[in-house]
C-alpha cells in the first residue's frame, strides 16, 4: 500500500535545512570577522605610532554617534511602544472579533509587518516631511527657510516608529493571547470591568511577553539604516542634535564609511569600532530578550 | 455591624437583614432564579429549547444531562457570561430575584457579582493565595484591613484558612489541585453572590477532594442558591434538592432529587438515570 512520502525523508529534511540555517549563520560570523579583522589589524598599526589626536578624535565622533542612535532609538520607542500596546490591547480585547473591519485592521497590521524597509524611508519623507513638516513650515508662515519641512531627527525617529509599530503591535498581541482564557474568564466572572482585565489580568501575565517582543523589536530598529537614508541621518554634521536637525548616526555610519571609496583609509578605524559597537550591543538586545524567553518559560511551567 | 460602603459589595442575600426584609416586600426573594421560554443558539445551532423552570432559594439544584446537553450554557445566561462569546443569539427570560438578566438596564459588572460562578477547570490567578481571593474585594474598591478581614473569613468558611493559614502570600498555583478548587470557590465567594454557579465543581479529582468540595457546597445551601451542573450521577443524587435534567437542549424533567432518581416520570430520564442508552 502507498503511504506516501516518508517519513524518514522529512525527518532529515528538516533536519539539514536547520542545520544549514545554524552553519549560514555561523558563516556570517566568520565573513564579519574576516572583513573587520585585517582592518583591525592595520587600523592598529596605524594608531602605533601614538596618534592620540585621531584616537581622541575617534572617541568623539563615537560618542556623537552613539548619541544620535541613542537619541532617536529612544524617540522610536516613546512614539512606537505605547501605540503598539494599545493596538494590540484594542485587537486583543476589544475588537469586536469576526467583524470585518478586525479583520480588515489586523490584515493591515500583518502586511505592514512585511513592507520592506526602503518603503518606509518613503513613506517617512513622502508623509513626515512633505506633508507634516512642509505644513508645519506653512502653517510658522516663513518659507524662506524650512525648519520642519526637511530631513531631521523628529522624521526618522518616526519614520521608524511606524515601521516597528507592526510588528510590536503583532508580538504583543500574541502575547495578551497567551493568557489563558480561563483567567480572563474568572476574572469577568467576578465582576470585573474589561478595564480591570487588562490592568489586573492581562497585562500582569503577559508583560514578560510584551517585553521580549519590544526588546527584539527596539534592537532591530536601533540597527536599522534604510528608513533613516531619506529621512534625517547625514555622515557628518556641525550642528547639535535637536528635533529637526539632520544627525550622525552609527548604524548610518558604517553603511557611509563602508560604502566610501577606498581613497579614504584614514576612516576605517571608526568602521570598524561602529562595526563592534553595533554587533555587540544587538548581542546585548538578544541577550535581554533571551532572558525574558527564559522567564516565561518558567511561567509557562509554574501555570501547569 | 455596618461595612463601608465601599465593602458593601452587592446586594447581599446572605442573611436576613432589615434592608433585605424590605426588597423582598417589593420584589421576589432576590435568591430566586426563574427562567422562561429559553432558547440559545451558538450562530445556527441550537444548545437550549424553551427551557422553564423555578430554581429555589438556598437549596442545591443540579443539572444533569449528557455532554453537550447545554448545561453549562444555561449556567452562562444567568451571569450573562455568554455575552463574551461572539455569534450567540438568545430569546426568553432569565430572573434572578425578580429582575430580568437581559435588562439593559442592568450593569452586568454587578449582576455578576450578584451571580458568581466557579468554572470546571479550577485555574487560580498566577498570584498568592491572598491576592486571589481578594481579587473581586479589590475591583470593588475594597482595602486595607477591612480587606484581610474578609479575605480571612472567606478562607475559613471554605475550610482553607488551616490549610493555607502560614501561605497565604505563598503563589496559589502551589496548592494542590482539590484546594485550587476549593480557592477558586473562595474567590467567587469573597464578594458575596447570592447565587452561585458551579460548571462541574468536582470533576478529575480524587474521591477525598470531591468529598471536601461537597461538604463545602452542603454548607454553603445555608446562605447561597447554588446551581451546578455534574457529570456523575451519585453526586447529583448525593448533594443537590433539586435535580433538573436536560437532554439535547431540551428540558426533560425537573423534581426533587429523590423523584428524579427513583420514580422519574419521563422514560427518558429513566434511561439516564439508570445507565440505559438506546
Amino acid at each position: 500500500m502507498n503511504r506516501g512520502f516518508p517519513d524518514w525523508i522529512f525527518r532529515r529534511l528538516t533536519g539539514v535545512v536547520a542545520w544549514a540555517l545554524f552553519a549560514s549563520v555561523l558563516s556570517l560570523v566568520l565573513g564579519l570577522l574576516l572583513v573587520v579583522v585585517p582592518v583591525f589589524l592595520s587600523g592598529w598599526d596605524g594608531q602605533e605610532g601614538g596618534s592620540s589626536p585621531a584616537l581622541d578624535h575617534r572617541g568623539s565622533r563615537l560618542s556623537l554617534l552613539l548619541l544620535g542612535t541613542a537619541t532617536r532609538t529612544l524617540l522610536m520607542s516613546l512614539a512606537a511602544i505605547p501605540a503598539g500596546i494599545l493596538t494590540a490591547v484594542y485587537l486583543a480585547e476589544y475588537a469586536p472579533s469576526g467583524a470585518r473591519a478586525t479583520r480588515i485592521l489586523r490584515w493591515l497590521v500583518h502586511g505592514l509587518a512585511g513592507v520592506p524597509s526602503v518603503i518606509f524611508g518613503l513613506l517617512g519623507l513622502g508623509f513626515w516631511i512633505s506633508v507634516v513638516g512642509v505644513g508645519l513650515d506653512r502653517m510658522a508662515g516663513d518659507s524662506a527657510a524650512p525648519v520642519w519641512g526637511r530631513p531631521g531627527l523628529l522624521w526618522a525617529s518616526l519614520t521608524l516608529a511606524m515601521m516597528t509599530l507592526p510588528v510590536l503591535v503583532v508580538s504583543t498581541e500574541q502575547a495578551l493571547r497567551s493568557v489563558p482564557q480561563e483567567l480572563r474568564l474568572a476574572a469577568m466572572a467576578l465582576g470585573a470591568t474589561r478595564l480591570q482585565v487588562v490592568m489586573r489580568i492581562l497585562l500582569p501575565n503577559a508583560w514578560v511577553g510584551i517585553a521580549s517582543g519590544v526588546v527584539l523589536t527596539v534592537g532591530r530598529a536601533f540597527g536599522e539604516v534604510v528608513p533613516l537614508l531619506f529621512t534625517g541621518a547625514v555622515a557628518e554634521t556641525q550642528r547639535s542634535l535637536a528635533l529637526d536637525e539632520p544627525f550622525v548616526d552609527l548604524a548610518h555610519q558604517v553603511f557611509v564609511l563602508g560604502t566610501r571609496s577606498p581613497e579614504h583609509p584614514s576612516s576605517r578605524p571608526l568602521l570598524l569600532t561602529c562595526v563592534w559597537v553595533l554587533v555587540f550591543l544587538s548581542l546585548l538586545f538578544h541577550a535581554a530578550a533571551a532572558v525574558l524567553r527564559s522567564r516565561i518559560l518558567r511561567a509557562e511551567q509554574d501555570r501547569l | 455591624m455596618l461595612l463601608p460602603r465601599s465593602c458593601d459589595l452587592g446586594s447581599s442575600g446572605r442573611s436576613k437583614t432589615a434592608s433585605d426584609a424590605v426588597t423582598s416586600e417589593s420584589s421576589p426573594n432576590p435568591a430566586r432564579i426563574e427562567i422562561q421560554d429559553l432558547s440559545f443558539w451558538y450562530g445556527s445551532t441550537q444548545v437550549l429549547r424553551s427551557v422553564s423552570m423555578v430554581v429555589p432559594e438556598r437549596q442545591i439544584t443540579a443539572l444533569i444531562g449528557p455532554s453537550g446537553c447545554g448545561k453549562s450554557t444555561l449556567l452562562g445566561c444567568l451571569n450573562r457570561m455568554n455575552d463574551l462569546i461572539p455569534g450567540v443569539r438568545q430569546s426568553g427570560v432569565c430572573r434572578v430575584g425578580g429582575v430580568d438578566v437581559q435588562d439593559p438596564g442592568v450593569d452586568v459588572t454587578e449582576l455578576r457579582r450578584r451571580v458568581g460562578m466557579v468554572f470546571q477547570k479550577a485555574i487560580p490567578f498566577p498570584q498568592s493565595v491572598f491576592d486571589n481571593v481578594a481579587f473581586g474585594l479589590r475591583i470593588g474598591g475594597c482595602s486595607g484591613s477591612e480587606l484581610e478581614d474578609r479575605v480571612a473569613s472567606v478562607l475559613q468558611r471554605t475550610g482553607l484558612w488551616d490549610e493555607v493559614r502560614d501561605g497565604l502570600n505563598g503563589n496559589a498555583l502551589g496548592l494542590s489541585e482539590g484546594q485550587r478548587q476549593r480557592l477558586c470557590i473562595a474567590r467567587a465567594l469573597a464578594v458575596d453572590p447570592v447565587v452561585l454557579l458551579l460548571d462541574e465543581p468536582a470533576c478529575a479529582l480524587d474521591p477525598i477532594s470531591v468529598g471536601r468540595i461537597e461538604e463545602l457546597i452542603r454548607d454553603l445551601r445555608r446562605d447561597h442558591t447554588i446551581l451546578l451542573t455534574t457529570h456523575p450521577l451519585q453526586q447529583a443524587a448525593r448533594l443537590s434538592d433539586q435535580t433538573a435534567f436536560l437532554q439535547a437542549g431540551e428540558l426533560v424533567e425537573m423534581d426533587s432529587t429523590e423523584r428524579v432518581f427513583s420514580q422519574p416520570r419521563d422514560p427518558r430520564t429513566e434511561d439516564y438515570v439508570t445507565g440505559r442508552f438506546r
